[in-house]
C-alpha cells in the first residue's frame, strides 16, 4: 500500500489496461451490430439459393417429362412403371419421379419402399428433391393416373394435352439445417407441329410398286409418283387436313399429296398443288387466282422442320440419344445399322421412346447410312426415332420393319435399293428429310397417338407457378 | 499501523482534498460522455440494423410474392390473363389462388403500396410491413423480358422493385427485380 502511495511505476499498466478493456467493448458492441446485418444478408441469400436450387429442380422435372410424358409414370402405382402391351405404354425412362411411396423391383412383380418420393439430387452447395404427379384427365379409360384424385386444371383429353403438377424443394445448405424454399408447377404437354407425314422441303419421288397406304406426303418442291406408285388408304393423322393450321378442308379425307410445287400423277380433290384450285401455298397470305376457298396449306407447321426450331430439336434429339447411349458419330463413308457385327446395333430393349442418333462428322458425298437388320419385313418391328445428321439414309430391302420417325438431315431420304422394291421395304411410321425422299417400297404410318408421346414430337410448358409456404 | 492511524489525523490537506475531487469529477464526467456516447452509437447502430433488415426481410417477401402473381381468371372464356390488377409507381396489385379454383377472389388480392405522412411505412393490404421508409420511397418499375419500359400489363414480365429506407437521415436503397413466372405460362 505505501509503495503504491510512494511510487508510480505499474500506473501505465493499469490505465493500459483499462484503455483496452474500454475498447473491446466498443469494438465488441460494433461487431454486434455486423454480426446482425450479415446474419440478416445470409439468411435472405440462403433464401434466395434454396429459391434457386427447388427452380433447378423444376427443370429437371421438365427436362423428365421432354424425355417420358407418360402420365401411368407419374401416379402412384408402381407396376405402371413397367409398361404394358397398350401402344405407347412403354416402361418408365429413368429414375421414379412420381410421389409413389413404392419402387417397382426389375420383375416389376413386387416393390421396395422408397426413402424419399420423388427423386433427390444435389445441386449447388444445397439439395433439391422433385415429385412429378399426373392429373386426372377427361377420356380416360380406366384409372390411368392411379392413385391421385386431382384433376387437371383444364377440361381437356390427355392425347391433345397432358398435364403434370411438379413439386420441387430446395434445401440450403444441403443437410437441411438453413433455408428451405418450395414450388409447384404445372406443365402441360404441347404439339410442336412436327409433320405426321412424309414432309421435305425439296422433291418427293414415289417409283416402281411402292403402296403408300393411310399416310400423305407434304413438299415444298414437287412429287412425283412414277409407274404404278400408288398412295391409297386415309389419313390418320389429318384426315381432311383442316385444322389450326390449314383452314381449308379437302373434300375427302384419303391419304394424298400436297405440294408447293407440282405433282405428277395428281388425283383430282385429293393432292393439291400449285396449278390446283385451291392452290397450295406454303404461307396462306401468299397470292391465288382461285376463288374462295383460293389456298390450301400444310396441315402442320413446316417450318418447325426449318431453322432455329429445327436445330433446336435436333439438339434435344442429339443429347437424349447421348444420355441413353445410343448416339453414334462417324468422320465419313458407310454406316450399316444391322445385327451384331455391323456398325450399330439397334438397342434390344428399344421402345418407341428411344431415340438413335447417327452424326457425320465431318461433310461428304458418300456419307450413309443403312438399315439392314434381319431380313424378312414380316420380323417384329424395331422401334424408336433414327436421326441420321449430314449424311443420307436408305432402307434396304428385306429387312427387319422399322417401326418409327427418319429424320434425315443434310442428306437425302431413300428407300429401297431398286425400283421394284415395292413390298419389300417396309416403314412403319413417317419421314421428314432435308433432301429428296426417294420412295420405293411400301409406307405406312404410325398411330397418332404413338407419335404425340414420342420425345421431340411434343413440348412441355409451363401453366401456372405458385411457391408453396410452409 | 492501526495505532498510527487512531493517534494521528495527519493525512491529505483540503486543497489536496478539494482537487482530487475535482479531478475526480472531471474525470467523471468525461467517462459519461464517453458512456453516453457508446450508449448513442450502439442505439443509432442498432435502429438501423434493425430497420434495414426488417426491409431486407420485407422486401424478400414482397418479392415472393409478386413472382407468384396469379392470372385473375383462367376458367372465364376467354381467360382474363391479367397478373397485375394495378401498376403503377407506387402501388401494385394482384392476386394468389389460394383456393386453387384458377382465379382470383375475394380475399385472394394482394396490395403493396406506402401510408401518407412524412415517416411512411409500407404496407401490404393496409397492414405495416416495413417502417422508416422514405417518403416517395417506394418505387415500382415495369419492365419486358428484355427489360424495356412495358407498355402495357401484357407486356410486363420483370417488377424492378426499389425501397429506400431512412433512419437518422441515414439513407439505406435496396431494390431488387422480379421475374413474374406465370406470364410464361400463358405465351
Amino acid at each position: 500500500m505505501k509503495r503504491l502511495i510512494r511510487e508510480e511505476s505499474g500506473m501505465a499498466m493499469g490505465l493500459a489496461v483499462v484503455m483496452i478493456a474500454l475498447i473491446g467493448v466498443m469494438g465488441a458492441g460494433l461487431l454486434v451490430f455486423v454480426r446482425n446485418d450479415l446474419e440478416a444478408v445470409v439468411e435472405v441469400n440462403r433464401g434466395q439459393k434454396a429459391m434457386d436450387i427447388a427452380e433447378a429442380g423444376v427443370q429437371a422435372a421438365k427436362r423428365q417429362l421432354l424425355s417420358d410424358a407418360n402420365r401411368r409414370h407419374y401416379d402412384k402405382d408402381f407396376s405402371n412403371d413397367c409398361g404394358s402391351a397398350a401402344p405407347g405404354d412403354d416402361p418408365r425412362i429413368g429414375d421414379d419421379w412420381s410421389p409413389g411411396p413404392n419402387l417397382a423391383n426389375a420383375d416389376c412383380s413386387s416393390s421396395t419402399a422408397k426413402t424419399s418420393i420423388g427423386v433427390t439430387k444435389n445441386f449447388a452447395g444445397g439439395r433439391f428433391t422433385v415429385t412429378i404427379q399426373c392429373f386426372d384427365q377427361p377420356g380416360d379409360v380406366g384409372d390411368v393416373c392411379a392413385g391421385i384424385d386431382e384433376s387437371s386444371p383444364e377440361t381437356v383429353e390427355a392425347s391433345n394435352r397432358a398435364f403434370f403438377k411438379v413439386t420441387s424443394t430446395g434445401y440450403y445448405p444441403a443437410d437441411g439445417s438453413g433455408a428451405k424454399r418450395r414450388v409447384e408447377a404445372i406443365f402441360s404437354t404441347v404439339n410442336l407441329g412436327v409433320p405426321k407425314a412424309y414432309f421435305t422441303p425439296n422433291n418427293i419421288n414415289v417409283r416402281g410398286t411402292a403402296e403408300v397406304t393411310d399416310v400423305s406426303l407434304f413438299s415444298l418442291g414437287n412429287v412425283n409418283l412414277y409407274g404404278g406408285a400408288t398412295v391409297r388408304g386415309e389419313d390418320k393423322a389429318y384426315l381432311n387436313w383442316k385444322n389450326s393450321f390449314n383452314p381449308t378442308p379437302r373434300p375427302t379425307t384419303a391419304a394424298g399429296i400436297g405440294a408447293a410445287g407440282t405433282i405428277s400423277g395428281r388425283v383430282a380433290n385429293r393432292d393439291y398443288d400449285s396449278a390446283t384450285c385451291p392452290k397450295f401455298v406454303k404461307d396462306l397470305a401468299e397470292s391465288s387466282s382461285c376463288s374462295s376457298p383460293g389456298r390450301i396449306t400444310f396441315p402442320f407447321d413446316y417450318k418447325t422442320q426449318q431453322g432455329q426450331q429445327d436445330q433446336n430439336r435436333i439438339d434435344f434429339l442429339r443429347e437424349e440419344a447421348k444420355t441413353n447411349g445410343v448416339y453414334y458419330s462417324s468422320s465419313g463413308g458407310n454406316v450399316y445399322v444391322g445385327d451384331s457385327g455391323d456398325d450399330v446395333e439397334w438397342p434390344a430393349d428399344a421402345t418407341s421412346n428411344t431415340v438413335v442418333f447417327i452424326e457425320y462428322t465431318s461433310a461428304g458425298g458418300t456419307n450413309k447410312v443403312t438399315w439392314r437388320p434381319g431380313n424378312d419385313c414380316n420380323d417384329p418391328p424395331l422401334e424408336g426415332t433414327l436421326v441420321v445428321y449430314g449424311g443420307d439414309f436408305t432402307l434396304n430391302q428385306h429387312t427387319t420393319p422399322f417401326k418409327g420417325v427418319v429424320i434425315v438431315r443434310g442428306g437425302v431420304y431413300e428407300e429401297g435399293e431398286s425400283v421394284d422394291a415395292g413390298g419389300n421395304t417396309c416403314l412403319n411410321g413417317f419421314v421428314n428429310a432435308s433432301g429428296d425422299i426417294e420412295i420405293k417400297g411400301n409406307v405406312e404410318p404410325l398411330a397418332t397417338e404413338d407419335v404425340v408421346r414420342r420425345p421431340g414430337f411434343y413440348g412441355v410448358r409451363l401453366w401456372s407457378w405458385r411457391e408453396l409456404y410452409g | 499501523m492501526r495505532e498510527r492511524l487512531l493517534k494521528e489525523e495527519d493525512g491529505f490537506t483540503l486543497p489536496e482534498l478539494m482537487v482530487t475531487m475535482m479531478m475526480m469529477i472531471l474525470v467523471m464526467f468525461a467517462l459519461y460522455s464517453i458512456f453516453d456516447m457508446s450508449i448513442r452509437v450502439f442505439s443509432f447502430g442498432n435502429d438501423k440494423v434493425e430497420a434495414v433488415e426488417n426491409a431486407r426481410i420485407g422486401l424478400e417477401r414482397m418479392e415472393r410474392e409478386i413472382r407468384a402473381a396469379y392470372p385473375y381468371d383462367r376458367t372465364a372464356t376467354p381467360p382474363d390473363t391479367r397478373l397485375l390488377a394495378t401498376w403503377s409507381e407506387s402501388e401494385i396489385t394482384f392476386g394468389h389462388d389460394l383456393n386453387r379454383d384458377h382465379a382470383i377472389t375475394s380475399g385472394e388480392e394482394i396490395t403493396y403500396n406506402l401510408s401518407g405522412g412524412s415517416s411512411p411505412t409500407l404496407l401490404r393490404n393496409g397492414q405495416p410491413v416495413i417502417e422508416f421508409v422514405e417518403p416517395e420511397g417506394l418505387k415500382f418499375e415495369y419492365l419486358r423480358a428484355d427489360e424495356t419500359a412495358a407498355a402495357s400489363e401484357a407486356q410486363i414480365a420483370i417488377v424492378r422493385v426499389e425501397l429506400t429506407i431512412v433512419v437518422d437521415d441515414r439513407v439505406q436503397k435496396l431494390s431488387t427485380d422480379v421475374a413474374l413466372r406465370n406470364r410464361s405460362s400463358q405465351s
